[in-house]
């Protein structure tokens, strides 16, 4: 599938889960702050995407919950190394240079934007 | 006039605009027995249909007092945290646009400022005679 | 009122597909001055009818709350006197949860349609195991014609 074809429908996921117009889901758009989804939207996004492109999501492949819940991962409100490395396995494709200064388990949602999905998916199709 | 049985109190009115109403959520209700046993919390099919007489409330107030209003869709509802006991829930409806002879309205609920919910949903006329 | 808003299973395949129906009657209180059913109950009815097909394919135990409902629509009403049939199934499902789709009909005719989703609560946010609580729990499901789930102890 093109690289064009894959942001389109990710965009249209999205905009679907969130009860928004395409236009406000940028690839650039942070999931959390800029398009204000909720827990349940992730779920939610999880499934349009796995109903748009027939593919399979494990659980916390896209959205990895263990870094909230895990004492080894985080601590004191900030990520441990241990938590970076587990990042770094689940989001290859993310920057995490800049988050990596500050690690503050709060800012781990601004790590999913629309880009993040889009990488996320091509991998899944080309496997 | 209709019976408001999901509505306690009305606090704000702007006929045919915006509503803001109240419910306040008392352990001896029925519906909690069921919903859940050992976990009481308010069924969301309830809020929505809260939601749907402050909005009729709020359009009759504009149509004299004649109600012939009814919920005809509902896009986007989410809850992102329980209303339970004990608490008084607020509702908060406004008018968002007409299509095709449906009001469509955005609601937010919430406790204490912390919100519980939003959605859409859209009211149509009945015909009294269907 | 009381809110088990389902009267009965006709069938329930775990996972995939389940059709229940609830009656509309005056013997019932009625949540408002309408002449026909709240459209919102009709929803509610799809809601716990997607909720015990969820409970019935995930693990024994697990409570099954509202997530979110994608759309749904009312073209037409019921009546008290009228059966609402019901389907729901399953699209998708995961863990965490399912998406459904379910549709109400009154001889044929369409009273409502919804898509929604279903959460699946981890263990920590239920409340804990209650024998006398479990024990009318069964009941209940017994009677309103829902199978043992194959996974839970009788």
């Amino acid at each position: 599938m093109e690289e064009q074809e894959i942001i389109s429908k990710v965009r249209k996921c999205v905009a679907t889960a969130l009860g928004r117009d395409e236009d406000e889901v940028q690839l650039d758009s942070v999931l959390s702050t800029d398009l204000e989804a909720e827990s349940i939207d992730y779920l939610d996004i999880t499934f349009q995407l796995e109903r748009e492109f027939g593919i399979s999501i494990q659980k916390d492949e896209l959205f990895p919950q263990k870094i909230f819940q895990d004492e080894a991962l985080v601590k004191d409100g900030v990520v441990t190394e241990q938590g970076l490395a587990y990042l770094k396995e689940k989001l290859p494709y993310a920057d995490l240079e800049k988050f990596s200064a500050d690690p503050k388990v709060t800012a781990v949602p601004e790590l999913f934007t629309v880009q993040l999905l889009v990488s996320f998916v091509q991998t899944k199709v080309a496997a | 006039m209709s019976a408001y049985v999901f509505i306690d109190r009305i606090l704000e009115c702007t006929p045919g605009e915006r509503v803001v109403a109240h419910k306040a959520l008392a352990f001896n209700e029925e519906f909690f027995r069921d919903h859940f046993p050992g976990m009481p919390v308010v069924p969301g099919a309830m809020i929505l249909e809260g939601f749907v007489q402050a909005a009729r409330h709020c359009l009759a107030q504009r149509d004299g007092g004649h109600d012939r209003w009814t919920l005809d869709e509902v896009a986007g509802m989410r809850f992102n945290r329980f209303a339970v006991p004990g608490e008084v829930l607020r509702l908060e409806a406004e008018v968002d646009r007409t299509e095709n002879g449906a009001i469509w309205f955005k609601g937010k609920a919430s406790v204490d400022e912390a919100g519980v919910g939003r959605l859409r949903f859209a009211l149509k006329e009945y015909d009294p005679n269907e | 009122m009381r809110y088990v808003l389902v009267d009965r299973f006709l069938e329930m395949e775990a996972g995939e597909r389940a059709r229940s129906v609830k009656c509309v009657t005056r013997g019932e209180p009625f949540l408002n001055d309408l002449p026909f059913y709240p459209p919102a109950l009709v929803l509610e009815a799809l809601l716990q009818t997607g909720g015990a097909l969820s409970r019935a394919g995930s693990e024994a135990g697990q409570m099954s709350v509202l997530g979110k409902v994608s759309s749904a629509s009312f073209p037409a009403h019921a009546y008290p006197g009228d059966r609402i049939d019901i389907e729901v199934t399953i699209a998708l499902s995961r863990p965490e949860g399912t998406l459904c789709e379910g549709v109400a009909t009154v001889d044929g005719r369409e009273v409502g349609r919804a898509e929604f989703m279903i959460v699946l609560l981890p263990p920590e946010m239920t409340p804990p195991p209650d024998p006398e609580r479990d024990a009318k729990r069964r009941l209940l499901a017994r009677a309103l014609g829902l199978p043992h789930a194959p996974k839970e102890n009788a």
